[in-house]
């Protein structure tokens, strides 16, 4: 009985009502302050957040909205008779909508995205984060292999301890910058600086608006590799890498945008530029590839507005540099699990409203009869 | 419904996959990384140059790219090239901790600039500074700053005075000859 009283609470249709007219302010809100603070600020504040504080104040943001709206309208279903002639065109615009929002959730918490950089002539099997970044712990010591302990995005921020059972030392970290710049030092750094940070520290800036065009940067101590024990530095594109040694063991500490390793490779052949005739402005690039699979490579043309896509990744022919004699190809990188929710939801929520609508005129043309 | 909940929560927490511990191996060849013990670090940089013969080549260090003893008439000369992203600090914060070493006083941007020589290379051009002290000529710079792409870098030679008057033409030769590497 209770059961029925909270479901009928929670399925209310004015829920689900007022979660509509919240999503559109948050649209709009985030529309409008995408402007000043950037896209990716923006999405992170209003839409990827539980909650957007008002000064001291929690208001839902987008995920709790959507989350909310699920329950509203997955109340439907502890509903009785909802497969009855009546409301079965109903329940499955339900289903359409309920499809729609968990590939919402799907795309948000699984896809990945990033950018593919190949130089001509070379080849890569993994892509870059836009945003994220990884602090990663290279054992060297091997003759063959490198053995990668990688933290995510999630672990690096202030005051964090990361340690592994792969190496013998803690990492605490003393700070994170999103944004940061490189300074040398005017007077010699402490005696515990190590490495760069002896001549260098780094000087947080503003978070561009373009946040992929940030340079972050992370100050850590580490702690129990003898001598080498102190305060290191490390930012994006690092021009080098910060090492240390301990008990016959060689280590990198690195801090790089995060990589999506690839089940195959992609080579660049042919970077292709065609101008706009008289003028410098590309007017189209393309990319000729290999995509190697398992020793076996076929060739790919990779156009603007004509990705490749292989095993659920879709390649976009995004931008490319030209640096001297060389050019780079760079490749927009996305895998989303939830690709094909929308379609899908979108035929359901189709069928469903035509079903209801052709059974509401079919009753209302036998109340027509009935009538006369 | 409790059901329902529970297992809509394990859900959400389950979803959670951006906060672990990776651990993976591969084989060296494929380590873009570049390491500061490894003498082969020149030839993953995206340039290069070419030293003269007589040029010792020196210990690379956390900072450094390569470093060169230089012999002159009286002694020898380090050169250091070191390569920073984006400006490396600025052009006139570094001429200025340059000629604090050299205890001399600030520039503005506007003196330092009278005192700069341009030269060209394959890296595009180049700027190069001779910073001395009159009153003292034990340590004198060459300095040449190369601003490429996303990038600086900063080849600094150290000397005396008169090593540095010697060396000059061939530093001037030696930053001329930085170029990009063949794809």
């Amino acid at each position: 009985m209770i059961n029925k009283n909270i479901i009928k609470k929670i399925g209310s249709p004015k829920i689900f009502v007022f979660t509509v007219i919240w999503l559109m302010v948050l649209v709009f809100v985030g529309t409008i302050v995408q402007k000043n603070i950037g896209l990716y600020a923006a999405q992170q504040q209003y839409f990827s957040s539980w909650f957007k504080f008002l000064g001291p104040v929690p208001l839902p943001s987008g995920k709790l909205t959507m989350l909310i709206m699920f329950l509203n309208l997955s109340c439907y279903f502890f509903r009785p008779h909802i497969f009855s002639i009546n409301k079965v065109g109903i329940t499955i615009t339900h289903t359409g909508v309920l499809m729609m929002i968990l590939g919402g959730g799907l795309t948000a918490w699984f896809s990945t995205e990033g950018n593919l950089i190949i130089d001509e002539g070379k080849k890569s099997n993994f892509f870059e984060s836009f945003y994220l970044k990884e602090l990663v712990v290279v054992n060297t010591s091997d003759k063959d292999n490198d053995m990668f302990t990688v933290f995510d995005n999630s672990l690096i921020h202030k005051d964090n301890v990361l340690g592994h059972e792969t190496f013998p030392f803690e990492i605490e970290i003393i700070d994170f910058y999103d944004n940061c710049k490189p300074a040398r030092r005017i007077y010699a750094g402490e005696e515990t600086f190590q490495g760069m940070a002896k001549n260098f520290f780094l000087q947080e800036i503003d978070a561009e608006k373009e946040f992929e065009k940030n340079i972050s940067g992370i100050i850590f101590r580490v702690n129990g590799v003898g001598d080498n024990d102190g305060v290191y530095i490390n930012y994006l594109g690092q021009p080098i890498t910060q090492s240390l040694e301990y008990d016959n063991q060689s280590y990198l500490l690195i801090l790089r945008r995060e990589r999506t390793y690839l089940p195959f490779s992609i080579e660049l052949l042919d970077f292709k530029k065609v101008l706009h005739p008289g003028t410098n402005i590309a007017k189209s690039y393309s990319s000729e590839v290999n995509l190697i699979e398992n020793n076996i490579s076929r060739k790919v043309l990779i156009q603007m507005n004509e990705p490749l896509r292989h095993r659920g990744y879709a390649f976009y022919q995004a931008s490319f540099v030209e640096d001297g004699t060389k050019e780079t190809s760079v490749l927009a990188t996305v895998k989303n699990h939830g690709r094909l929710f929308p379609y899908i939801s979108t035929i359901i929520m189709c069928i469903g409203l035509l079903f209801h609508m052709l059974h509401m005129l079919s009753k209302r043309i036998k109340k027509g009869e009935n009538v006369k | 419904m409790r059901i329902f909940i529970y297992f809509f929560l394990i859900i959400i927490y389950a979803c959670d996959e951006n906060n672990s511990v990776r651990t993976y191996s591969i084989p060296k060849q494929h380590n873009a990384f570049k390491n500061i013990e490894d003498k082969s670090e020149k030839n993953n940089l995206f340039f290069s140059w070419t030293s003269p013969s007589h040029w010792k080549e020196g210990n690379v260090s956390p900072m450094r790219l390569a470093s060169y003893t230089i012999p002159f008439s009286q002694g020898k000369a380090d050169l250091s090239i070191t390569n920073f992203s984006g400006d490396g600090g600025g052009l006139l914060a570094n001429v200025n901790r340059w000629r604090g070493q050299l205890k001399l006083s600030s520039q503005t941007l506007e003196q330092v600039s009278k005192n700069m020589y341009t030269g060209e290379s394959g890296l595009g051009q180049f700027k190069l500074f001779k910073i001395y002290n009159n009153e003292d000529h034990s340590t004198a710079f060459l300095c040449g700053v190369f601003e490429i792409e996303g990038s600086t870098v900063f080849v600094k030679l150290s000397a005396p005075l008169l090593g540095v008057n010697e060396i000059e033409e061939e530093f001037k030769k030696f930053c001329s000859s930085f170029k990009y590497n063949d794809k």
